[in-house]
């Protein structure tokens, strides 16, 4: 995931709570997180009986899902220089 | 009396690697449970975290289950037979070994349209960089039969 290249600090807390936000929008349980290049591998199960779907969230997904987030709430997104 | 020369047959012991280690996971799964599926392998220095679905058959309860385990590299054993994960997983293994570097801390996340493979490579500055591969099964078959460079 490039998402916070060139900037001083990460903002997982951010990016988490909104990827846990399209998580609950799902329904999901059991759900599994990983990093990965160029992005998020986010799976989860949409009920005890079944498998695991998968969210393959590229840097643009999640950046997208940030601004959606702050603008939610008002804030003003911090943009990569990069 | 014409002797012939002893010669064993390609033992599965003497895979090394990312190939022995990955298929030596996959052998632990294949006995757990009698189905097991959505598997995800995390290896770290010495140790992989697996995370998967297994089939569970009982009185109060039939059906997908959770599974989670915690596998030390060292004591893995090769599998006794064929087995689904461990021909699977040594696959990647296969993969996994041919990419430059070697690479290290790989994950593997089995998918319904193939299998996502991540790992760290060294990277031309120093330092690792983060590399992310989705094969499908049909590549991981080629290589198998080394036909896929």
């Amino acid at each position: 995931m490039n998402l916070f290249a060139g900037l001083s600090q990460t903002d997982y807390q951010d990016l988490l709570r909104a990827v846990g936000a399209l998580i609950d929008e799902r329904g999901w349980r059991d759900i599994r997180i990983w990093e990965i290049e160029g992005g998020l591998a986010v799976q989860g199960r949409p009920g005890a009986d079944t498998g695991y779907e998968t969210l393959l969230l590229s840097d643009d997904d999640l950046r997208a899902l940030l601004e959606e987030a702050y603008r939610r709430r008002g804030w003003p997104y911090r943009q990569s220089p990069g | 009396m014409r002797w012939l020369p002893f010669r064993r047959s390609t033992p599965a012991r003497d895979l090394t690697g990312w190939t022995r280690h990955l298929r030596n996971i996959g052998a632990a799964l294949d006995v757990m449970a009698p189905a097991i599926q959505n598997v995800a392998v995390s290896v770290t220095s010495s140790e992989a975290r697996v995370s998967a679905l297994a089939w569970h058959e009982g009185r109060r309860y039939t059906g997908w289950t959770p599974l989670d385990l915690q596998l030390s590299l060292a004591t893995l054993q090769p599998p006794n037979g064929g087995g689904f994960w461990a021909a699977r997983l040594m696959e990647v293994g296969l993969l996994l070994d041919r990419w430059p570097g070697p690479p290290r801390d790989p994950l593997v996340l089995a998918m319904p349209n193939g299998t996502l493979v991540t790992a760290l490579l060294p990277a031309p500055a120093g330092g690792w960089r983060l590399v992310t591969r989705m094969v499908t099964d049909a590549e991981l078959a080629t290589l198998r039969s080394g036909k896929l460079r």
